[in-house]
Parts: C-alpha cells; sequence; structure tokens
C-alpha cells in the first residue's frame, strides 16, 4: 500500500479530474438533454425531427467512438482540441441524448389534466412548460439522472484511450511504472464505489425532499 | 388541410404520452410558422457547413473512401465485427444466465442465497467496466502463462468482465419484475400445490421475463456498446479494426475519419436493431 501513499499527490489530482470533468459534463449534458426534450414536444416540426434524430443517434452509438472522433477524427477538419475538451464534448453530447429520454419518461408522468390546465388559464407553450410541466418532469427524474451520473463517473474512464490523465489512466500509469498492480485496481475501484455511494445517497436525499407526491 | 395545417399539425401522442400543445391560434400559428422557418434554415445551415468542411479539407476525395471497395478491407472489419458480435453473444448468454439466477435467489427465501445474490449484484454493480475489464486482463495474463495467444487474454477479459457487471443488470431488471407481479400469482401457485421452487419456475419466472423483455433488450443494446471496452485492452474488435484501417498509410494522408464514419455506421445499426425492438416491445405491452 506504499505505492498509493507515493503516489498520492498524482492520484489525488486524476481523482479531481474524474470528478471535475464528470460534473461539467453531466452539467452541459443536462442543459442538452433538457432542450432536445422540449423540442421533442414542441409544435415546432423541424426541432421534433431533429430531437428524435439526436436522441435517436447518440443512445445507439458507443462512447467511445464519440470520444475518438472527437479527438483523433476532428483533426481531419482542422479542429485540434486537448483530451480534456475533446472528453468533455463527447461525454456531453452523449448524456445529453440520455438526459432527453430520462426526461421524455419524466414529462410522461405529467397528468394530462396539468397541461390542459394550464392552456386553459392562457398560458403559451413556454410558459406551461416552465412553469407547470418542466418541474414536475424534473423532479419525477431525479432517480434516472442520478443513474445516469453514477454511470458517467465510469464512462469518463473511457478518455483514457485518448490519454486524458483521469483516475483509470493515472493508476495505470503508476501500477506500469512501479509494477506494483493490485494496490492500483484497489484504488480504483474504491473510489469509484465512493463515487457511487456519494451519488446515490445525492439521489435519494433529493428524490426524498423534492419528489411530487402523488 | 393546407400545406401550413399540415407543418403545424402535432401528431397524436401515444397512450399515456404528455400532450402540451393542441390547436394552435392565430397567433400561435404565426410565431410557429416563423419558429420552424428559422429553425429549418439553421439546421440546413448548420448541416451545410459541416458538408462543406469536409470538402474544404478533402474528406471527399475519392482515394480516401476508395479502400471501402476492397474485399481486404472489409474482411478486415468485419473480422472486428465478428469478435464484437462473439463477445457480445457469449456475455449476453452467460450474464443473463447469472442474472436470472441471481434475481432468483434474492427474492427466495433460504437466507444464504439471499445473502449471496445481494452481496454479489451490489458488489459488480459498483465496479466500473473498464477497470474490471483492465484488472481481468492484467490478472489472467499473470495467472494462466500458457494461453500465450493475446487475443484469449483480451477476450476472456472482455467476456468475464462484461458477463460479471451486466448479470447484475439483468438480475435487477428481473427481480423488479419479479416485485410487479402481483402476490396472488404466488398465493395461486402454492394453493394448487405446487412446491415453492415449482411456483418461480413454472409461474412466477415466465411472466416476469416476458414483462422484463423490453428492459433486457435495452441493456443487451448498452452491453453490445460496452464490448467497444475491449479496444482499451487490444481486443480486436470493431472499433480497434477501424482505427487501424484508418491509420493505415504513411501517417500523413489517413482515412481515419472516413473509416470511423464507416465502423460508425456499422455499430449504429447493430444497436439500433436492439433499441427498436425494445421500444416496439414496450409499445406492444402498453406502457
Amino acid at each position: 500500500m506504499k505505492v498509493i501513499a507515493d503516489n498520492w499527490p498524482q492520484l489525488a489530482s486524476a481523482i479531481l479530474t474524474t470528478v471535475r470533468l464528470t460534473l461539467l459534463s453531466f452539467a452541459i449534458g443536462t442543459a442538452i438533454g433538457t432542450v432536445i426534450a422540449v423540442f421533442r414536444l414542441s409544435p415546432i416540426r423541424p426541432l421534433r425531427a431533429l430531437a428524435a434524430v439526436y436522441t435517436t443517434l447518440m443512445i445507439n452509438s458507443p462512447l467511445l467512438f464519440l470520444v475518438l472522433f472527437m479527438f483523433y477524427g476532428v483533426t481531419k477538419l482542422g479542429v485540434i482540441l486537448s483530451a480534456s475538451a475533446s472528453a468533455t464534448i463527447a461525454l456531453s453530447v452523449y448524456i445529453g441524448g440520455y438526459v432527453a429520454e430520462a426526461l421524455r419518461s419524466g414529462f410522461n408522468t405529467v397528468a394530462n389534466g396539468q397541461a390542459e390546465a394550464a392552456r386553459a388559464i392562457g398560458l403559451t407553450f413556454g410558459q406551461s412548460l416552465r412553469h407547470v410541466v418542466l418541474p414536475q418532469a424534473i423532479r419525477s427524474s431525479f432517480g434516472p439522472l442520478g443513474v445516469l451520473l453514477n454511470a458517467s463517473f465510469r464512462n469518463i474512464a473511457v478518455a483514457s484511450d485518448i490519454g486524458l490523465s483521469e483516475l483509470t489512466f493515472r493508476a495505470k500509469r503508476i501500477s506500469e511504472d512501479t509494477a506494483q498492480y493490485y494496490p492500483m485496481f484497489v484504488v480504483q475501484f474504491a473510489t469509484i464505489a465512493v463515487l457511487a455511494l456519494l451519488t446515490a445517497a445525492l439521489t435519494n436525499g433529493l428524490d426524498r425532499r423534492y419528489a411530487v407526491k402523488r | 388541410m393546407s400545406i401550413v395545417d399540415r407543418l403545424l399539425s402535432v401528431p397524436e401522442p401515444g397512450a399515456g404520452e404528455l400532450r402540451i400543445v393542441e390547436e394552435l391560434g392565430p397567433v400561435g400559428r404565426r410565431r410557429a410558422l416563423i419558429a420552424t422557418g428559422v429553425s429549418t434554415v439553421l439546421i440546413v445551415a448548420t448541416f451545410g457547413w459541416v458538408i462543406r468542411r469536409f470538402q474544404n479539407k478533402g474528406q471527399f476525395a475519392p482515394e480516401l473512401w476508395h479502400p471501402f471497395r476492397l474485399w481486404g478491407v472489409w474482411r478486415f472489419l468485419l473480422k472486428g465485427v465478428g469478435n464484437t458480435m462473439l463477445a457480445f453473444g457469449v456475455a449476453l448468454a452467460f450474464s443473463l444466465a447469472i442474472g436470472i439466477l441471481m434475481a432468483v435467489w434474492r427474492s427466495s427465501s433460504p437466507k444464504p442465497r439471499r445473502y449471496f445474490a445481494t452481496i454479489y449484484s451490489e458488489l459488480f454493480r459498483a465496479c466500473a467496466l473498464v477497470v474490471l475489464i483492465r484488472f481481468f486482463f492484467f490478472q489472467f495474463g499473470r495467472s494462466f502463462p500458457s494461453w500465450k495467444s493475446n487475443w484469449k487474454y483480451a477476450f476472456a477479459a472482455v467476456v468475464v468482465g462484461l458477463t460479471l457487471y451486466y448479470s447484475t443488470v439483468f438480475a435487477e431488471v428481473i427481480r423488479s419484475a419479479l416485485r410487479s407481479l402481483s402476490v396472488g400469482q404466488t398465493e395461486a401457485g402454492l394453493a394448487i400445490g405446487l412446491r415453492e421452487s415449482q411456483t418461480m419456475r413454472l409461474v412466477l419466472l415466465p411472466q416476469a421475463l416476458r414483462r422484463a423483455l423490453p428492459n433486457i433488450f435495452t441493456q443487451a443494446a448498452s452491453l453490445l456498446k460496452d464490448t467497444s471496452l475491449g479496444k482499451l485492452i487490444t481486443f480486436e474488435e470493431l472499433v480497434k479494426q477501424s482505427d487501424i484501417v484508418g491509420n493505415f498509410g504513411d501517417g500523413v494522408i489517413t482515412n481515419l475519419l472516413q473509416s470511423y464514419i464507416v465502423a460508425w455506421a456499422i455499430y449504429f445499426f447493430l444497436v439500433a436493431a436492439l433499441t427498436s425492438t425494445a421500444k416496439r416491445l414496450q409499445a406492444r405491452q402498453g406502457n
């Protein structure tokens, strides 16, 4: 276990990278997903089509492809991105597709009477969305969103393939340099487990506090 | 119906789907029409910009696409597809079998089994797939030096990693389907003289599996996508093969982008076959 203590500063900064980039991607992804989910409900046909294409594309692509494409692929189009930028963009758009799907089922838990009532008192599409539908939909989506955040903490590990210095990449490097493999695997499993527990606690807390009681 | 009416009509929502917009009034129609126009222009412009970018950077050059008309290149890619599907099939079979067993054990009465199934599920569900796969790749290399074949190590690591993780996913899906059955089913089974294990096997499990089928397909799609993690341990699956094809050449002019696009399309159709089946099944079950 000495190897963990010796390399702790490196490991800590790698864990921080994992957490920071995941949270950032999740925030951007949630924003994208919300917009896409709203497009899906809107009376504007091209936007509905765009939303359908976007979610289908994201849900059926492996994340590793998006990451590779954003890092190596785009250089062919004259765009040079750092590993962390590529990973963040790829993970954000990927999460966006899943958030859109989660919110879509969240929307469907809102009773149609709510939307009808909003129309009846004269709210426009944007107003009924903002004041009536979206708050309820988001509040009933904490569970799926928590699962998604949890998955994202693990999924960002695929960015080790483009050399992003996140937890699994750094741990692999240290274990190869020191030929001490097991302690590094322990660190990785433990960190992911702790992150999973924290996410679960956060989700449950939010769910208990804000979920719509029906 | 005029063209404008058709453009602004909202499709009938399916059962249980939310509908925010109804028939639009005159102001709403005008707004929606403008938004339709603006969004069409924006979408077309973005798409056109990407196409132009490809063109300006010479990515449509025939010689970059030419390799995909050669059988040798396709044989190479199809080997990747074969490895992907093999890992997928084996991991799916094992993880479904273990998943069903764990779901049954976790829902049944003997305590040791229930505890074992609970610990198994919670333990492997908390693991990161990438780390599991890397761990087994390393461990198999150390434990079985006699294999002497990178393919064997990589294949075994991918399959074992995927199986351990996805068996807990399937166990969870099936367990929640079991719990959604009414107690009357168990009571009826016991009342006609079946043993507890028979009730599970003959009455509960068939219904639960049918109910869980859409979710099983969704998770199978995600399992198929995760076979791509094999690339990280040099397993020659589709992503790895397309990466090799795309980096082949003098290192300056390579068809990396084209290769990714081709392999991406293959992946898309394979995964979409599963996700669309899941959607269809879900619609048929009416929830």
